[in-house]
């Protein structure tokens, strides 16, 4: 016991014989005098030469304002703070003395406590500059992200409405590699993607299920893969296929030329080879002069077929075809007024079988204008298109038909009105319908209110009569569609709201009010719930008849730890009314997921779900509910 | 008949002295029980005669009548072979046989049914006798020990135990001496069994069912299909509305000890079916229907428009129906799509066939001729990080007509977001999925959407299923700078630096006025390639186009090279402030108060320290203004002057350090409105010497 006690008091003694330096240096108390519109600072110093220097701060800083201290006669050293403009009430400080090329603090840090009974405002603090970026780090010769899901239904005899097999397997592998150099780019991307269970009619096992691959140097670029092609109305209006795509863009000239797969029977599966008998091509030659005079012709031809996954259509589905178009654009008055007009002129047919095919000609033109001037803006364009015009690239063409469009517009900061205005006849050429004239006008306008608020609002009246000169029309009535809406929208964050109102009357014919409620809720990390509500009534005023269509639905998560652990729960209820029938169905899912990426520094990501699906409907009296238990594991990386 | 024989006999005796036999009428010999029989021979006269029927009857004497002569008539009361004797005495010599012979034949024609043919012990049998003689004078004895006299033809017993009974029924008034019509009744033990009409039924077509010798007659009836009916009739009726072979099963209510009666029947697929002469008709023009293999007699009729012109014998059950038959012709007097419903035997059938005609002309009904839903990436497939907002999926159309289209989305076999939305004639109408919330990506994994519309319905479109897959991580783009809530010179061009995220082929970014651009990823909205990959730098032009003295909102996002989004940042604010706030540096000077010289925004200095003498001015009063220091990133003073006047100059001073290689100090003036809004900048460059 004693040679312990000895022990410490020996440790005790060489620790201040150690730091005894240290002390000694920090061991002057500074004085402070308080005196009107200044604090005084003072020092004795029992050695050394100085100077001696104050370091304070006030409250929200993070550096420290430096004053010399002065000699007094009296051997101490003092400095003067004025308080006139110090923020806040307490002044944190320190006393250094320079010696050789830096600074020794010679006192402990103080603080000057309440030196100002007056409030300061609270201010918005700005952080520091901008963080600078990473610098370009080593990238491997291609990059390779896959993903892996599988699932396994637990309870083999539980079906859910929608049927799903025990085993489910879906995956993804993305390969992909970019280079930027001066005004080179090369990219290629493609993904792989299994998808189980699928529809072995239509879908491989294995699909390509997008691809990429990139040249870029200077003006010229070429593209093979999922091209989208975009020229104009009359041609093709967003054209997405597989294929190939060269375009040249010049200061004053533009050159694009295409090939796609028209065979959209797997749509992007499969590799997406192009079939001979289906594909169209396309080529496109502009010149630009000064940016005033702007001219592009182009010529468009191929094969079409609507089987598709993704179009749903009672046209015929084989479609076959080539055009011409040209297409110009005069800037005036800087920029401000633009007239543009195109031509176009189409030999087009489809039939139910491709033997039956059999093409027909016919043109289209168009001629508008755009002006613009500081918050005004006005736009109108004539169009005719044939009845038999067509283009092979753009299904939702609209054709014979004939009118005017316009539209006057004002813009005053996060304010904007517009008043539209059409008249066009419809049906020109055709057999069985009779002409029908158009005439719509109506009001638009979105005001954003703050930065979180947007309300909008829209009145219509269109009036659709039968043009009786075509001897086809054997009821003299017209109808007329009032519709009338209006939405509001809230977004702060995480957090959203869009709530919209709506009714729409054709007058003798029906009556239509619908209202929808979109909420985005995020409480910090933890919860987010995502309902929508919605409300439909439809009356048939010829004969009172009503039915009604409400549903709820929710998407929520709740995080039990964060990045590890969450609860996912949707449910929905719909309920449909009508004077024929009544049903209702539910459904109710909640999922319990496990992610361990962090467990593994992200990198390799898995995830383990337990989920589970309850369904529930009623048809009149008949009634049906199932139940679904899935364990589903996936992995990414 | 008595005046037929005796013209009958009136023949024969001119014919008989050319011989002498028995002639009989009939003829034949033959007779029914009960049936007069006559008789006549000749050579009888002066003899004394006797006639022996062979049933033990007979009748002596001479008949002076008929001189030479003899006719008689009889009823046999039994069935059997009889043998007539004629016996002849003379007083001298014969002239005729002594004995004379004919066989006659007696038939059995009376008859005795009894209903059920094959009766169970206890149930009740109904007998009936036919062609008895006295038919309401019988007596019956059932075998069993039971009789009855003075009963007529129809009567009923049952049989209170199995077995063999004979059945005797005594004719001519009950009469027991005489032989009885009989007949054996098998009285069996009850078999349970099921039977049903028609024998080959379709779907939907009503069969009738009856549960034959059940104990008691309230039944429990399981038809197979999960149709039960429970303590009702032996007799029901029940229609299938599936085709195939089902096991009907019967079993007495309340019955739990014994195995219920079971019966398979075969239900034929339904043939019937609506045709109409053409799918399209104008308005007033005349429309055929036929309702093809209907089981009629009549159909009750809808043709969605309300009519009853037809027939107005409304159904009470179905508003607009009426009964017609099986062939009708209508004619709509407005313009648009209608649904015709019929249902078989005037509604009793429970399916309803349906048909659609479209009647050209003005309705608010629009007809889609063509439809496409896709994802984001234009495509049926996409992949997206956990969590992500960059999937949509959109729904575009081409349609005839201006109406109502509306449907709802199903995310993952949930009805989940309704749209409800006018398309006009001529226009191609895109309806996206909704920005709040968006689709759901809380879950890792493959997800599925598709679209069901209601409206318009008899369309009919099968939309195909889109798929979006989740990976099981999130994929967020961390911002680097400038910090959330910058507050930017405008002529000073800011620098946006952020770090890589996973997957990212190429990064742009985004500026916006306003929120909803950036978390609805419009269409308009102008995204800047960012070639350095993470650190952006405005041109000019776009510098400019970002608005000033208020706050703007920016994003950065990954997308391969396709352009699909693979990874997005969070939404910044900053704001780029022209300034108002004058700050001018009227002195530089070291820490013992020497003067530097100093150039436009630049000094050089030996010292560790500079002071700062500078003037603020502000160009309206202010409550407060606050000017802040940075030096090398820090901030190294905050001055709070109050109760600024307009134009008043007032003076600061303020130390930074001067460190080897230079350093950048620049001078911050806030008005401390809420929230703050920077009001004045200047800057001034260090440099080491």
């Amino acid at each position: 016991m004693a040679n312990k006690l000895a022990f410490i008091a020996g440790t005790w003694l060489l620790a201040v014989c150690v730091s005894g330096q240290s002390l000694q240096r920090l061991n002057i108390l500074p004085r402070v005098e308080r005196a009107a519109g200044q604090v005084v600072i003072r020092i004795t110093p029992s050695r050394g030469q100085g100077p001696y220097f104050v370091h304070y701060r006030t409250e929200g800083m993070s550096g420290f304002q430096v004053r010399k201290m002065e000699a007094e006669p009296s051997g101490t050293q003092a400095c003067r703070i004025p308080t006139a403009n110090l923020y806040g009430r307490d002044i944190e400080y320190y006393v250094a003395e320079k010696r050789g090329g830096g600074m020794a603090d010679v006192t402990l840090r103080h603080t000057i406590a309440g030196f100002t009974e007056k409030n300061s405002p609270e201010i918005y603090f700005q952080e520091g500059a901008a963080a600078a970026a990473p610098g370009r780090r080593w990238e491997p010769p291609v990059n390779v992200n896959a993903s892996l899901s599988t699932s396994h239904k637990l309870d083999p005899n539980s079906e859910s409405e929608t049927g799903q097999q025990r085993y489910s397997a879906n995956g993804n592998l993305r390969i992909y590699r970019n280079i930027v150099k001066d005004d080179t780019q090369f990219d290629f991307d493609a993904n792989f993607a299994h998808v189980d269970p699928r529809n072995s009619e239509i879908e491989k096992a294995i699909n390509l299920s997008s691809m990429m691959v990139r040249y870029k140097k200077g003006a010229i670029q070429f593209e093979a893969g999922d091209v989208a092609i975009n020229e104009t109305e009359f041609t093709t209006s967003y054209l997405n296929r597989r294929g190939l795509r060269v375009e040249i863009t010049g200061d004053n000239f533009s050159l694009n030329t295409f090939y796609t797969n028209s065979q959209q029977k797997t749509g992007f599966d499969g590799f997406g080879v192009p079939d001979t008998d289906a594909g169209i091509f396309g080529a496109a030659a502009g010149v630009n002069l000064k940016n005033t005079l702007k001219l592009r012709g182009m010529f468009l031809s191929g094969k079409d077929n609507l089987d598709s996954k993704t179009v749903s259509s009672s046209e015929n589905p084989y479609r076959q075809g080539n055009m011409f178009s040209v297409w110009g654009e005069l800037n005036l008055l800087a920029n401000s007024l633009q007239l543009n007009g195109e031509f176009s002129a189409s030999r087009f047919g489809s039939a139910a079988d491709p033997a039956l095919l059999d093409q027909a000609s016919d043109t289209a033109w168009k001629a508008g204008l755009k002006y613009n001037r500081g918050i005004l803006s006005l736009a109108a364009d004539y169009e005719s298109i044939g009845d038999r015009f067509n283009s092979i690239a753009n299904l939702f063409l609209q054709n014979d038909r004939e009118g005017l469009s316009s539209s006057l517009g004002l813009t005053v900061k996060s304010f904007s009105w517009m008043v539209t205005y059409l008249d066009k006849k419809n049906y020109m050429n055709n057999p069985l319908q009779d002409m029908l004239h158009q005439k719509r006008i109506g009001t638009t306008l979105n005001w954003g209110l703050g930065t979180h608020f947007r309300v909008g609002a829209d009145v219509s009246r269109d009036n659709l009569d039968y043009d009786s000169t075509t001897g086809l029309q054997t009821s003299t009535s017209d109808m007329n569609t009032y519709n009338y809406s209006a939405t509001l929208g809230y977004v702060a964050g995480s957090t959203g709201v869009n709530l919209s109102l709506g009714k729409t009357e054709s007058v003798n014919f029906t009556s239509n009010l619908n209202a929808s409620l979109g909420v985005n809720l995020r409480f910090g990390s933890f919860l987010t719930l995502s309902p929508t509500l919605s409300y439909q009534q439809n009356e048939t005023l010829s004969d009172g008849g009503k039915s009604t269509i409400y549903n709820a639905y929710l998407n929520s998560e709740i995080t039990l730890i964060p990045q590890y652990l969450t609860i996912t729960i949707s449910s929905s209820y719909m309920n449909n009314d009508s004077p024929y029938s009544t049903s209702s169905n539910w459904t109710a899912g909640c999922n319990l997921n496990f992610f361990a990426a962090k467990l593994l520094k992200d990198k390799v990501r898995p995830s383990l779900s337990l989920k589970s699906m309850f369904q529930g409907g009623k048809y009149g009296d008949v009634k049906s509910h199932s139940s679904l238990f899935n364990l589903q594991a996936d992995i990414a990386f | 008949m008595k005046k037929t024989l005796v013209l009958f006999f009136l023949l024969a005796a001119v014919v008989a002295p050319l011989r002498s036999a028995i002639v009989t009428s009939p003829s034949s010999g033959v007779v029914n029980v009960g049936q007069s029989l006559g008789m006549y021979v000749t050579c009888g006269m002066g003899s004394s005669c006797t006639l022996y029927w062979g049933d033990g009857s007979s009748v002596s004497g001479i008949d002076s009548q008929f001189t030479g002569s003899f006719t008689h008539f009889h009823i046999y009361r039994n069935p059997g072979a009889y043998q007539m004797r004629f016996h002849r005495s003379y007083g001298g010599t014969p002239t005729c046989p002594l004995d004379e012979y004919r066989t006659i034949t007696v038939l059995e024609n009376r008859t005795l049914t009894l209903d059920p043919a094959l009766p169970a012990v206890g149930q009740t049998v109904t007998f009936s006798a036919g062609n008895f003689i006295t038919p309401t004078d019988l007596a019956w004895d059932f075998g069993d020990g039971t009789r009855l006299s003075d009963q007529g033809s129809v009567v009923t017993h049952a049989y209170a135990r199995a077995g063999a009974y004979t059945l005797r029924v005594y004719d001519w008034n009950g009469n027991l001496k005489t032989t009885p019509v009989s007949t054996t009744v098998n009285v069996v033990i009850p078999v349970r069994q099921i039977v049903y009409t028609p024998e080959l039924p379709r779907v939907d077509q009503e069969v009738l069912f009856q549960a034959a010798n059940f104990r008691i007659a309230a039944i429990d009836w399981n038809f197979g299909d999960g149709t039960l009916l429970a303590n009702v009739s032996p007799a029901v009726a029940h229609r299938f509305q599936n085709p195939g072979t089902f096991t009907v099963s019967a079993i007495e209510h309340g019955y739990t000890n014994i195995a219920p009666a079971t019966r398979a029947i075969t239900i034929l697929p339904d043939n019937r079916s609506l045709s109409l002469s053409s799918p399209e008709v104008r308005v007033n023009e005349e429309l055929t229907v036929t309702a093809v293999n209907f089981r009629g007699p009549l159909v009750q009729w809808d043709f969605g428009d309300g009519s009853t012109a037809t027939a107005p014998v409304p159904v009470a059950a179905r508003p607009g129906a009426f009964p017609g038959p099986l062939i009708m012709t209508h004619s709509y007097a407005r313009a648009g799509n209608y649904k015709i419903t019929a249902r078989d035997e005037n509604g009793a059938s429970a399916k309803t066939f349906a048909a659609a005609v479209r009647v050209l002309g003005i309705s608010d009904s629009v007809a889609l001729e063509i439809a496409e839903i896709t994802l984001d990436n234009g495509k049926y497939y996409q992949v997206v990080p956990r969590n992500s907002k960059a999937v949509r999926a959109q729904l575009k159309m081409k349609m005839r007509g201006t109406g109502i289209v509306s449907g709802y989305w199903i995310v993952d076999g949930q009805p989940s977001y309704f749209f409800n939305e006018t398309a006009y004639q001529g226009q191609v109408k895109t309806i996206p999925t909704p920005e709040v919330p968006g689709l759901p990506t809380f879950d890792p994994g493959m997800h599925t959407i598709t679209l069901q519309l209601t409206r318009p319905a008899l369309d009919m479109a099968v939309f195909p299923t889109l798929r979006y897959f989740v990976l099981p991580y999130e994929n967020i783009i961390a911002l680097l700078g400038p910090n959330d809530g910058a507050v930017l010179k405008e002529d000073e061009a800011a620098s946006f630096s952020w770090e890589r995220a996973l997957g990212g082929s190429r990064y742009q970014i985004a500026f916006s006025g306003s929120l909803f651009p950036l978390l609805r990823a419009d269409a308009d909205l102008a995204w800047h390639e960012c070639p350095d990959q993470t650190r952006y730098a405005p041109d000019a032009e776009t510098w400019r186009a970002i608005g000033r003295d208020r706050w703007t909102y920016w994003q950065v996002r990954a997308v391969d090279s396709a352009g699909a989004v693979v990874a997005e940042s969070g939404i910044r604010e900053m704001k780029v402030i022209v300034p108002g706030a004058r700050i001018s540096i009227r002195r530089i000077s070291d820490m013992d108060g020497r003067d530097i010289a100093a150039g436009p925004g630049e000094v050089a200095s030996r010292a560790d320290w500079l002071l700062v003498h500078g003037t603020l001015t502000y160009p309206a009063a202010a409550e407060y203004l606050v000017l802040r220091v940075y030096a090398g990133g820090e901030l190294v003073d905050q001055l709070l002057f109050r109760d600024v006047r307009q134009g008043e100059e007032r003076a600061f001073e303020t130390s930074v350090a001067n460190p080897a290689g230079g350093s950048r100090v620049a001078f911050e003036v806030l008005k401390s409105s809420s929230p703050s809004v920077l009001v004045g900048y200047e800057e001034l460059r260090l440099r080491r010497e």
